[in-house]
């Protein structure tokens, strides 16, 4: 194996473990850290067709716009994310002075011309961007519905971008070593080996609201899927000599398939109903008519009866019934 | 987000500069409220801030120019004050918060006798709501469809914000159909998820079964959980409930709102005990809605300041009530929520204290301004309805709810009140009592029929709608032992498991 393929090979497997501790800081972040939200409002479909126009307007707009304009707009997201997923940890003003720090030490790396630094630094702050972002659109109320959506729109782009056409290859040139270039990454130029911010975000975000819609299980699922999958890619792209894999191609199915799996699920257990339901199948068993009479009962069992339904639930309660019972009448 | 934040920005606009809502921004923000707590369980930070502006300067800066603006309008627009500036050379351009005592305060009889000569010009009335007139003839009181929509609005924010109502509530509206807070409430529960239910004010005996009766539907709580009703009317239903051997288990409410009438400390506690549920106490009145107040911990009635401009006046001079005297309220519903029927100046009739300047409110509406408690009526020996009524409730042979009627003799007043039974020692304790609380009476004397009182004594526990439901008077007394022996054998002759 040659000294290039081992560098590309470890380049590889570093950014694949980089991505899983993305992963795992964001559920980390998700289970002990509550971000502050907006007095009114959660997230909706609209913000999601909102999310969906711009994603696919931005790469074009920063492809015409002057590379200065692009690190500066990546520079005020960079520190305004940083800031707001530092400030419940560490406080408001220390969350701002961090994140001013790490923004003035990429911003130095790149001038002093450390490509190793810029490349550190650079992957801290993505990986800040995506725990901070991931966990504000859960902690918004993302559904998996919402995070499904997302994915299919993606998926579709992402084929289009970066399977069909040249524009991700074109935009990631445009910008890796850059500061805050929205990559996350273990090596630029030849032996770069790199992941996209929205990758990285849809990875990170589909276990945390998976697991918030369905259930611990499912969000562990979601993780394992999103691990296996990744691995296979990055040794597919590590013993092929594919350049650019469009992520969400795989990805996005697998988000919606197990949303729609997940989702059945419920609504199966949905429909075999609470206790509450099953007890008023139970009152609708046929009853002696007795004219204007009303029964309280409890567990299928009649426990007291009244000449109005409030009188019959008032005699349940005498009867030494604490729940409260289901009151019908006898049809006299 | 993106939509929830542009509206709240609309919302905002409106709040500052005190021009019309954008009713369906109000309506889409409670629907984002609504959504917002079914996702997360509350609001987000500052989510209070949306009800009120939480700066006092800028609360004072807003009330001048939203009272400014409502002077305008309403001596532009409407024939009474039209006429009244007209004829006292005043130009309703030139009034301040400063010069506000200039305007003739408006009474109830000016707007009963010509409830139209205070519809605004270019007003689309759209519901004529009417006052009880426990007085006798009830008011008149139009309202548009954007005062309606506006109002539901409001209330529904502040219900789910300041009152904790939840969508798995179930609440019952127990007051007359005529008012507008029926028709207010009814919007507004449910515009919060909330299920509602107008009971109506029916036979005491038929609510609390109502009351009791499991509901058993999805996403709502077993029993109806939230209570809107006038203190005359709650007072019937403690007395009927202690009579028909009622538990507060067998309810499932968690709260009571009293308004309309004075409730008492002695009546709240009653049914506080009765119900198992919190009794909360507070203002309104269809002619100065939405303008209305809340009772606080500590026994103040604290009226917030956005909706309306309110004053406490002397009731026989008009002048500002000194700290510790009587005063009755005097309201300006501002225009930013009204466009049909504009009041300048309304004298209420409720009597208030202003709160000594000892008195200074440290509880958790504090920053609201605040009064005593209303005290209701103002007799001609300065004898206050809730002077009586604390009297007369404290003493649980007097029936509920409390009817009274306080004659003015030559000597001094004289109390005639309802007892369920007539004793020398009732009376020998209402007398020193009355001593006690240093009421000036001149003699008191209990009857046990209503119709003995020596004049009428009107509640709004007596807007009585009926049903068809049968209750006998045994009925409400079945309970406890025979009552469990009966079920029992209900069950076995039945055959049921």
């Amino acid at each position: 194996m040659s000294a290039l393929m081992t560098e590309a090979v470890l380049r590889g497997l570093v950014l694949y473990l980089l991505i899983l501790l993305t992963m795992g800081v964001a559920a980390s972040y998700f289970a002990r850290v509550t971000m502050p939200r907006p007095p009114v409002g959660r997230f909706v479909w609209t913000d999601i067709w909102i999310m969906v126009v711009a994603l696919v307007a931005m790469p074009f707009a920063y492809m015409h716009m002057p590379i200065g304009l692009v690190v500066t707009i990546f520079g005020v997201v960079v520190f305004t994310v940083s800031q707001l997923v530092l400030s419940p940890v560490l406080g408001g003003r220390n969350a701002a002075l961090v994140a001013a720090l790490l923004c003035a030490a990429d911003v130095a790396a790149y001038f002093a011309q450390w490509p190793a630094a810029v490349l550190v630094v650079n992957d801290l702050t993505m990986i800040l961007l995506t725990v901070g972002v991931a966990n504000m659109w859960a902690q918004t109320g993302m559904r998996a519905a919402h995070v499904a959506g997302l994915a299919a729109a993606l998926t579709v782009y992402d084929a289009l971008a970066t399977g069909v056409s040249s524009l991700t290859a074109d935009f990631v040139s445009r910008v890796e070593g850059l500061p805050f270039a929205p990559i996350l990454a273990t090596g630029y130029g030849p032996v770069s080996s790199l992941a996209g911010l929205g990758d990285c975000l849809m990875l990170a975000v589909w276990p945390l609201v998976a697991a918030k819609a369905y259930g611990r299980a499912a969000g562990w699922w979601a993780a394992v899927v999103e691990g296996t999958l990744l691995l296979g890619l990055t040794l597919a792209v590590l013993l092929t000599d594919l350049e650019f894999v469009p992520l969400l191609l795989p990805l996005g199915p697998l988000i919606v398939g197990q949303h729609l799996f997940w989702r059945r699920r419920e609504r199966a257990r949905a429909l075999r109903g609470g206790p509450e339901r099953v007890e008023l199948a139970q009152a609708l068993e046929d009853l002696p008519a007795d004219a204007r009479s009303w029964v309280a009962l409890h567990e299928g069992a009649v426990v007291a009866t009244g000449s109005a339904p409030g009188t019959a639930r008032r005699a349940a309660r005498q009867a030494g019934v604490t729940a409260v019972p289901v009151v019908r009448g006898t049809g006299g | 987000m993106f939509g929830t934040a542009a509206r709240q920005l609309g919302y905002a606009w409106s709040m500052l500069a005190g021009r019309r809502f954008r009713v369906k921004d109000v309506t889409a923000l409670v629907e984002d409220l609504r959504a917002t707590l079914e996702e997360f369980g509350s609001p987000g930070e500052g989510a209070g801030e949306m009800l009120t502006a939480p700066d006092p300067e800028m609360q004072r800066d807003l009330a001048a120019r939203r009272l400014r603006r409502t002077v305008r309008l309403t001596a532009r627009d409407t024939p009474y004050y039209r006429r009244w500036f007209e004829q006292h050379g005043i130009d309703p351009g030139s009034i301040t918060l400063e010069s506000l005592a200039s305007i003739e305060p408006t009474t109830k009889a000016a707007l009963r006798d010509l409830p139209s000569a205070f519809v605004a010009d270019g007003a689309r009335p759209a519901v004529l709501a009417q006052t009880t007139g426990t007085t006798g003839v009830p008011t008149m009181v139009w309202f548009s469809r954007y005062e309606i929509d506006l109002m539901s609005g409001m209330s529904a924010l502040a219900l789910m914000l300041a009152g904790g109502l939840r969508s798995e509530h179930v609440w019952a509206n127990c007051i007359t159909s005529r008012s507008i807070a029926q028709i207010l409430i009814e919007r507004a529960a449910t515009m919060t998820g909330a299920a509602f239910v107008h009971v109506g004010l029916v036979d005491p005996r038929a609510t609390l079964d109502r009351l009791a009766v499991p509901l058993h539907v999805p996403g709502k709580r077993p029993q109806m959980t939230h209570l809107n009703t006038t203190a005359s009317y709650l007072a019937a239903l403690v007395q009927e409930a202690e009579r028909g051997g009622w538990d507060a288990k067998d309810f499932g409410l968690e709260e009571i709102h009293s308004g309309g009438e004075v409730l008492t400390d002695a009546l709240k506690e009653r049914a506080e005990a009765m119900f198992g549920a919190r009794v909360l106490d507070s203002y309104s009145m269809t002619e100065i809605a939405p303008v209305g107040g809340q009772v606080c911990g500590q026994g103040h009635l604290h009226l917030p300041t956005d909706q309306g401009h309110v004053e406490v006046l002397d009731p026989e001079t008009f002048q500002p009530a000194a700290p510790g005297a009587h005063g009755v309220l005097v309201v300006t519903p501002y225009t930013t929520y009204r466009d049909t029927t504009l009041l300048l100046r309304y004298v209420t009739g409720d009597i208030v204290k202003v709160l000594p300047e000892s008195e200074q409110p440290a509880c958790e509406l504090a920053a609201v301004p605040a009064t005593s408690r209303v005290l209701g009526r103002l007799s001609p020996s300065s004898i206050t309805t809730r002077d009586v009524l604390d009297l007369l409730q404290a003493e649980r042979e007097i029936p509920l709810p409390t009817r009274y009627v306080l004659e003015e003799t030559r000597s001094g007043p004289a109390l005639h009140a309802v007892a369920g039974n007539v004793s020398r020692a009732l009376v020998s304790r209402l007398e020193e009592r009355a001593a006690d609380l240093k009421l000036p009476l001149q003699g008191i004397e209990l009857v046990d029929d209503p119709a003995a009182l020596p004049g009428l004594c009107r509640v709004r526990a007596d807007l009585r709608e009926h049903t068809f439901e049968h209750f006998t008077a045994t009925e409400s007394a079945r309970t406890g032992k025979s009552a469990l022996r009966a079920a029992a054998e209900a069950v076995a002759e039945m055959g049921v498991r």
